[in-house]
């Protein structure tokens, strides 16, 4: 496009866009008068301005939408249950969150008293054959003495378990 | 500095709290008067509703997304400092929810334009109506359904943006200031846009105006073929790809 046309191009939008912003009311005084004075001096600029305004008015023939009590109501019943259920979700959160953390907490508890209790029954397994034998254990003197029996082979047929 | 921010938006908030109804009752919302939430609705919905009908196309999702910006409303309620117009406020969630509502329509149909083969599309709906009015009935006018229908169509071969401004425009009579607020656009860009919307819908519309027949099918006397585009209704579209550029 010659750079000609272009101008010719420019100033027909800028035409157009102070006729569209006059009938939109939105010149100053000024600029009213100034489109006033070439509506009454040039019929073809006259022409343009009453085709916009025709195309205008014909924007009155989409149908418009058509509200009853009845419709309102359904609306605002549903959008308080929606934002009701929201807030419920949104109030759940913290709720689940601090039951995790209490459930979270108690198993730590349980596996940990778990763990203490079952140590001590180890060690009580451990020390079974010797709790066992603990009577006869107690009716030697010493140490020494069963140290001595035991090397002397007469534990031998209870096994090695028996010391 | 900050006493006389707060002074400041002391004196908005009671400007706009005395001058706008709505905002006196989304105030009474937000100290949980439902009788006030429900007068909102009662105002609003119906202007909604035709704005989301007229934009998007379909009654059905219009009266969904109006209720979707009724929930933000609500939601939103406790946090609502009124530093504009209550309906400035509404449209531009409005605005928001239709810009999301577009977008996801076209994820879906690029799903569904995936794997289709480009001759199985038909011409545009204009193209169509024009087609099958003008075969039957060359020279009648049409009736008051037609209208609506062609009025629509023609609607539809605007770009979102200048569909949007259109219909704040014309159904809410807002100004240019509150369009551009509405859409994040200055107020130049918004002159520059609804231009170039009414641009196109004069040259659509105009066959019809001048002798009642289907766009396309007869010339506008008073141009000659350069200044009148192709009879493709496509080609007589001038689209805002610029449409942030200004026009002063």
């Amino acid at each position: 496009m010659s750079q000609e046309a272009e101008n010719v191009n420019d100033s027909t939008r800028i035409e157009q866009a102070e006729m569209v912003a006059y009938l939109d009311g939105e010149l100053d005084v000024q600029q009213v008068a100034d489109v006033e004075k070439r509506l009454s001096e040039d019929s073809e600029y006259r022409v343009r301005l009453q085709q916009l305004q025709q195309a205008w008015d014909l924007l009155d023939e989409l149908p418009r939408s058509k509200g009853d009590e009845q419709f309102t109501r359904s609306t605002v019943e549903i959008v308080v249950v929606k934002a009701r259920e929201e807030a419920e979700r949104r109030a759940w959160l913290p709720r689940l969150g601090g039951l995790l953390l209490v459930v979270g907490v108690s198993l730590a508890g349980y596996l940990l008293s778990w763990q203490l209790a079952n140590r001590d029954n180890r060690q009580l397994i451990q020390d079974l054959p010797v709790i066992e034998k603990m009577s006869q254990y107690k009716q030697a003197e010493s140490l020494e003495f069963l140290r001595m029996l035991v090397k002397e082979g007469v534990f031998e047929t209870e096994g090695k378990d028996g010391l | 500095m900050v006493s006389s921010i707060v002074a400041t938006s002391d004196t908005t908030l009671k400007k706009y709290e005395e001058l706008d109804p709505d905002v006196r009752l989304m105030l009474q919302v937000r100290d949980d008067h439902a009788a006030a939430f429900e007068e909102l609705v009662a105002r609003y919905q119906v202007r909604l509703i035709s704005i989301f009908q007229h934009s998007l196309g379909e009654r059905e999702q219009a009266e969904d997304l109006a209720q979707e910006v009724f929930l933000r409303v609500y939601r939103a309620r406790k946090r609502y400092i009124p530093s504009s117009r209550f309906s400035t406020w509404l449209f531009t969630i409005a605005h928001n929810v239709a810009s999301n509502a577009r977008r996801s329509r076209y994820r879906r149909r690029e799903v569904q334009v995936t794997g289709r083969s480009t001759s199985s599309f038909s011409a545009s709906p204009l193209a169509q109506m024009i087609e099958a009015a003008s075969g039957l009935h060359p020279t009648r006018r049409l009736d008051r359904t037609e209208r609506a229908q062609l009025v629509h169509l023609a609607m539809e071969t605007l770009s979102d943006r200048q569909r949007m401004a259109l219909l704040l425009s014309k159904f809410e009579g807002m100004s240019y200031a509150e369009i551009g607020e509405i859409m994040e656009l200055t107020t130049s860009a918004i002159k520059s846009l609804l231009s170039r919307a009414r641009g196109n819908l004069r040259d659509i519309l105009q066959p019809y105006v001048t002798n009642g027949a289907m766009p396309g099918k007869t010339r506008n006397r008073g141009r000659t073929d350069k200044e009148f585009p192709p009879e493709s209704t496509d080609s007589l579209v001038e689209r805002d790809d610029e449409s942030t550029s200004e026009v002063d």
